[in-house]
């Protein structure tokens, strides 16, 4: 179930929603929490039911090693080592498996039988929710050890499908207060507005992107220079609505049970460095990462020194790149921000100053050419989109001819610009809309924070909510869904 | 103001748009999606349609007919009252445009299992089996198997600004029309008469308009219907043929009884599969076809397809011989015709 679907807005929601507290306030507070789990869990099914076994198993499993792990401190280490294994082997089986076996034939000339497994729902991010519960307990840093919180940490449906990826110290005393189960007012406002903020962003900005950045990787090898780089540019903001709108509708959705999902993006496309940037992207993924590879990993490599940090660095980006899928233009995608955020080191070291703007200009471009090869089916599509970008054919607006006609000498063309994308003036404006959105805006996290009661903000929910709901002339999932 | 009179404010506001919107849509019904009658005397003309296929499909399923016939627009230019002649009942001409055989089967398997038909008749067009034809734009794999498509559908059809701006512009054009222009779209639209088909026989080409129409299609048609990709390998094929054959199996098992016919095409057509490198492809498909049922072959040189101003273009055979291909594959003497037009085909 999609979130802008009309099942979850007029159906799955308001169900879950008011069963939830009324169960808080008539039955008991565990019928509320088992009504939660089940909702989520029904949540999950709604795609494939098949999958479901396999969640409920890494739960129970998860938690209960857990609190082996906790009440017998000789043998933590294997208890540890032993839901590593089975967390990182869960994964490794269903998302890598055909990638090891398709490289493993290329590179040994075998011809083992891919297993064509479908990538379950979410499992990207429920298995790393879990790692670090694991890992936390192992460390001695978890408190809370009820069993149905720690399901309704890992199932609650707002985060479940793609994050953010929440962290059981910020969760698991949210669903165990007291005062989180009595309807607030303020929280569902603020939860309708962020919600509706998240679903204007998804509907009428990021699926128009789409359209433009889906024909352009369609027909990459016809493109002229200027649809590549609508094309690229599309994709990077397609990217940026898509996901920071679903994050803001799972803000949303979890406030009116009013829980408090972390903030997952600050204005990303203002960063004017590789290291700003992945403060502001996907934070809750950075933060993962950073304690539970970064640091590990650094500390084993011995006494720490600049040269050390940045082989961790790599590394660590390395593994964020491979975590968002298994192909190597994802590896690749990782070690190039895991170089650029060392060179960004290197230069912060070096106290060599740079204008404000360029950094960001350099920033920003660098973004838009990486996120062609996340984009990419595979190297070859990227290398004929950035080919195309600097060296493809150049057509102007047809109605230009008349006054620049003498550029054709220059191998310059006057036709269909947007031909092959099935573009046209409008692409343009929503490009340069789109730059006064990511640079001129507050972002949704500064409106959610300074949200008020009033007639204004009243209004502008209502345009957002309605224009969405009726610009989704069908339900297009979002783009975190695959990782 | 309190935020519990803002929530209050927002949801009121909010569903109360919804509801009287998905009302005003589905009285209007501006794509015939619903099955109701409301107004049915007044608003007649629907001409703001988001998709043909969505279209011809809720008109099929309306109707609940016992005979259907499914292909592309070869067999969409045919009359179902000559299909209606020999089998009886009710026919729709279910004919979706350009279409390639996953899609004609997914339909066909949909009517299958949600309807009670009797009697299929299914044109066999080479370019439908073309592997590198895609799917229509409109058109999902998963369209009517998970039944997720048709409720996409009623919510296209009920809430987006689209169907709001398709049903004033329904109402609009159906306060402008006349009662006579209303029952001649009325006529023209039920073609269980035939009348579109009708209006097809008596269209009368000059030879330079069949002419034109046929070098277009010579020229264009390798560009998307008969694009060469793997389509010269004839086993290319094969996945296509394997489709057809679910359908047939489908149909035994129902007890529906599936007549299939290959689509003629005039003789400049079938001089472009050679000149397109398509001929072993060609004779492949024929074969295939025989290995998995018995059909009425009329693609191949005869006295009709030889003759270029029979069709409408290269592809699209003249209505006025709907009559006769039907009689031929329902072995009527009654309608006189070229002998050499129609071969019954068998494993054998």
């Amino acid at each position: 179930m999609l979130f802008n679907s009309n099942e979850f807005i007029f159906l799955f929601l308001p169900i879950a929603f008011a069963l939830y507290f009324f169960l808080n306030a008539k039955v008991s507070i565990l019928a509320g929490k088992v009504w939660i789990i089940l909702a989520s869990l029904f949540f999950y099914s709604w795609w494939n039911i098949n999958y479901l076994p396999l969640i409920v198993l890494s739960i129970l499993v998860n938690f209960f090693i857990s609190q082996a792990l906790m009440k017998e401190p000789k043998a933590k280490k294997s208890y540890l080592l032993l839901g590593l294994a089975f967390n990182i082997g869960l994964l490794g089986y269903f998302k890598y498996m055909d990638f090891f076996i398709k490289n493993f034939n290329w590179g040994f000339g075998t011809d083992v039988p891919l297993l064509h497994l479908a990538l379950p729902l979410a499992i990207s991010f429920y298995t790393l929710q879990q790692i670090a519960y694991l890992v936390d307990s192992y460390g001695g840093l978890v408190k809370e050890k009820n069993f149905l919180d720690y399901t309704i940490f890992v199932t609650f449906f707002p985060q479940l499908i793609a994050g953010p990826i929440v962290h059981h110290k910020e969760m698991m005393p949210q669903f165990a207060s007291l005062e989180n189960k009595i309807i607030n007012h303020k929280n569902i406002a603020t939860g309708i507005f962020i919600f509706s903020i998240g679903l204007f962003k998804k509907v009428v900005i990021a699926d128009s992107f789409a359209k433009w950045a889906n024909l352009g990787y369609a027909n990459v090898d016809v493109l002229n220079l200027i649809e590549a780089w609508a094309t690229s540019l599309s994709y990077t903001f397609q990217l940026y609505f898509d996901f920071s709108g679903y994050t803001d509708m799972a803000i949303g959705a979890a406030l009116l049970f009013n829980i408090k999902l972390p903030q997952n993006f600050n204005s990303p496309y203002k960063a004017t460095g590789l290291i700003d940037f992945w403060n502001r992207w996907h934070m809750t993924l950075t933060r993962f990462i950073t304690t539970y590879i970064y640091k590990p990993f650094l500390k084993s490599l011995g006494k720490i020194s600049f040269e050390k940090a940045m082989i961790a660095t790599i590394f660590t980006m390395f593994i964020a790149g491979l975590w968002h899928g298994a192909a190597w233009t994802f590896v690749i995608f990782g070690i190039l921000h895991g170089l650029a955020i060392a060179v960004n080191h290197y230069w912060k070291r070096s106290k060599i100053g740079m204008p404000h703007w360029l950094a960001w200009f350099i920033t920003f471009n660098f973004l838009n050419f990486s996120f062609i090869i996340f984009r990419a089916e595979n190297m070859d599509t990227a290398l004929s989109m950035f080919k195309t970008m600097f060296a493809g054919e150049i057509v102007l607006y047809e109605k230009f001819g008349a006054y620049l006609g003498f550029l054709t000498q220059y191998g310059i063309e006057f036709g269909d610009v947007f031909q092959h994308i099935k573009g046209q003036a409008q692409t343009v404006a929503y490009i340069l809309l789109a730059f006064i959105i990511v640079l001129a805006m507050k972002n949704s996290t500064y409106f959610k924070d300074h949200f008020t009661s009033s007639k204004y903000t009243l209004a502008a929910t209502l345009i957002m909510f309605i224009v969405a709901v009726s610009m989704a002339s069908k339900f297009t999932e979002f783009l975190y869904f695959n990782f | 103001m309190s935020f519990k009179f803002w929530n209050k404010f927002f949801l009121i506001t909010a569903f109360s748009f919804f509801i009287l919107t998905a009302a005003f849509n589905f009285t209007v019904n501006p794509y015939g999606l619903f099955n109701h009658h409301f107004f049915s005397d007044f608003i007649v003309i629907k001409k703001h349609t988001v998709s043909e296929r969505m279209q011809i499909f809720y008109t099929t399923i309306h109707k609940d007919p016992q005979n259907i016939m499914m292909g592309t627009s070869r067999i969409g230019m045919l009359s179902p009252a000559d299909v209606t002649k020999y089998l009886g009942g009710t026919t729709s001409n279910m004919a979706m445009a350009g279409s390639n055989i996953e899609e004609q089967s997914q339909y066909l398997l949909y009517m299958i299992k949600n309807h009670s038909v009797k009697n299929i008749v299914w044109s066999m067009d080479f370019c439908s089996f073309n592997p590198d034809l895609p799917n229509d734009g409109d058109f999902t794999y998963d369209r009517l198997d998970s039944g997720t498509y048709l409720n996409r559908d009623r919510k296209i059809a009920l809430m987006g600004f689209q169907a709001s701006k398709n049903s004033f512009l329904t109402l609009y054009d159906n306060f402008k029309a006349s009662d006579k222009e209303k029952e001649e779209y009325k006529r023209v639209l039920d073609d269980e008469d035939g009348e579109f088909q009708k209006h097809m026989q008596n269209t009368v080409l000059t030879k330079k308009e069949i002419d034109d129409y046929t070098a277009w299609q010579i020229e264009n048609y390798p560009k998307k219907f008969l694009v060469v990709r793997t389509f010269d390998q004839p086993h290319s094929i094969d996945p296509n043929l394997k489709k057809m054959q679910t359908v047939i199996d489908a149909c035994k098992k129902k007890n529906i009884n599936l007549v299939i016919y290959t689509s003629p095409v005039s003789k400049d057509f079938l001089q472009l599969y050679k000149d397109l490198g398509l001929e072993k492809t060609f004779k492949y498909w024929k074969k295939g076809l025989a290995d998995i049922t018995a059909y009425t072959d009329f693609c191949y040189l005869n006295d009709i397809t030889k003759n270029p101003y029979n069709f409408l273009d290269a592809t699209h055979l003249h209505s006025k011989y709907s009559a006769l291909l039907f009689a031929r594959i329902f072995n009527d003497p009654s309608v006189k015709g070229p002998k050499d037009f129609g071969k019954y085909i068998n494993k054998k």
